[in-house]
């Protein structure tokens, strides 16, 4: 064999080596791949893991006025409100009507001095 | 007749790169980036990896540090300038030579280790066999960038301006290169020509 032909017969053997470890297909262990994963999750940054800002807003404010308990005493008071304005009780016939003057001073104390 | 402005755009515009989105998702803090990411890019990467190395163990560690790289270069990453898949191809073969060159220049065969005992699976086919460590060793022997190019192009299977895109040369320089890197590859192999079986036909 020539010398030509052994460079020839060496790069063909490469070849078919090149090509049986391309055909290989090594896949990954799965204990790997959940590691792996695990290292994704650990590594994924937190700040923006929020619900939409629409939600967020409409949660919050609820959130804020204290939830289905605050809300129930908000609607009654509401109720209550409109229920006083559209047929008052009789005890409080002379505050709605005309106007009342009350003393909260002591007799005799005065918070401005005449000039 | 005038050409559809629709047509033009669509010639012109960037190729969409999927992981490239899943990757800004993942900054933002979307819990299924991370897990479409992994599924999609681990087996890819480990494939790779195990192939340069001849060594599974290594492959593992190889990736981990890739993802890992690619997970903190998410807040940074900018869609249409380059695809997630590129990027990753670069460093994992960045990692393994760095491997090769480690495991130092010049080993001799002999100093190969023994494929372990647990018979590889049929899907992994040659994979950890004494041709496949010797391939690995021999590749070691070769300067990085002849190595990258010779397992990008021929155990990855990708084409010449795939290659070109993750080296970051011309597509000439990466012919080039192939070719060097596979004539040096057969000659360090020559000298084991009986050991892996290449026979005077």
């Amino acid at each position: 064999m020539s010398e030509r032909d052994r460079v020839t017969a060496d790069e063909a053997a490469l070849e078919r080596l090149l090509d049986e470890v391309a055909a290989a297909r090594p896949a990954p262990p799965d204990d790997f791949m959940t590691r792996l994963l695990a290292e994704a999750e650990a590594a994924r940054p937190r700040a923006a893991v929020t619900v939409g800002p629409a939600r967020a807003g409409l949660r919050g404010w609820f959130a804020a006025i204290g939830g289905w308990p605050a809300l129930g005493g908000l609607v009654a008071s509401t109720v209550a409100g409109v229920w006083i304005g559209a047929a008052p009780p009789s005890a409080l016939d002379g505050y709605l009507t005309g106007s009342l003057s009350v003393d909260i001073l002591p007799d005799g104390v005065t918070l401005l001095e005449d000039s | 007749m005038s050409t559809s402005p629709t047509a033009t755009a669509e010639a012109t515009a960037a190729p969409f790169d999927p992981e490239g989105a899943w990757l800004v998702a993942y900054a933002n803090g979307d819990p299924d980036a991370a897990r479409v990411l992994t599924a999609a890019l681990g087996p890819r990467a480990y494939a790779q990896a195990a192939r340069m190395l001849a060594d599974r163990a290594e492959a593992e560690d190889v990736v981990q540090e890739a993802m890992m790289r690619l997970w903190r270069i998410a807040p940074d990453w900018r869609q249409g300038e380059a695809k997630v898949s590129t990027w990753l191809y670069r460093v994992v073969a960045n990692l393994c030579t760095d491997r090769l060159r480690r495991r130092g220049r010049g080993v001799p065969l002999d100093a190969v280790p023994e494929p372990p005992d647990d018979a590889p699976t049929a899907a992994a086919g040659m994979l950890e066999s004494a041709r496949h460590r010797a391939l690995a060793a021999a590749l070691a022997e070769l300067p990085e960038r002849q190595a990258q190019a010779v397992t990008l192009r021929h155990l990855e299977g990708l084409s010449n301006p795939e290659i070109a895109a993750i080296m970051d040369i011309g597509v000439e320089a990466v012919e080039s290169l192939t070719a060097r890197g596979k004539r040096a590859l057969a000659a360090i192999l020559a000298g084991r020509r009986e050991e892996l079986g290449w026979t005077d036909e």
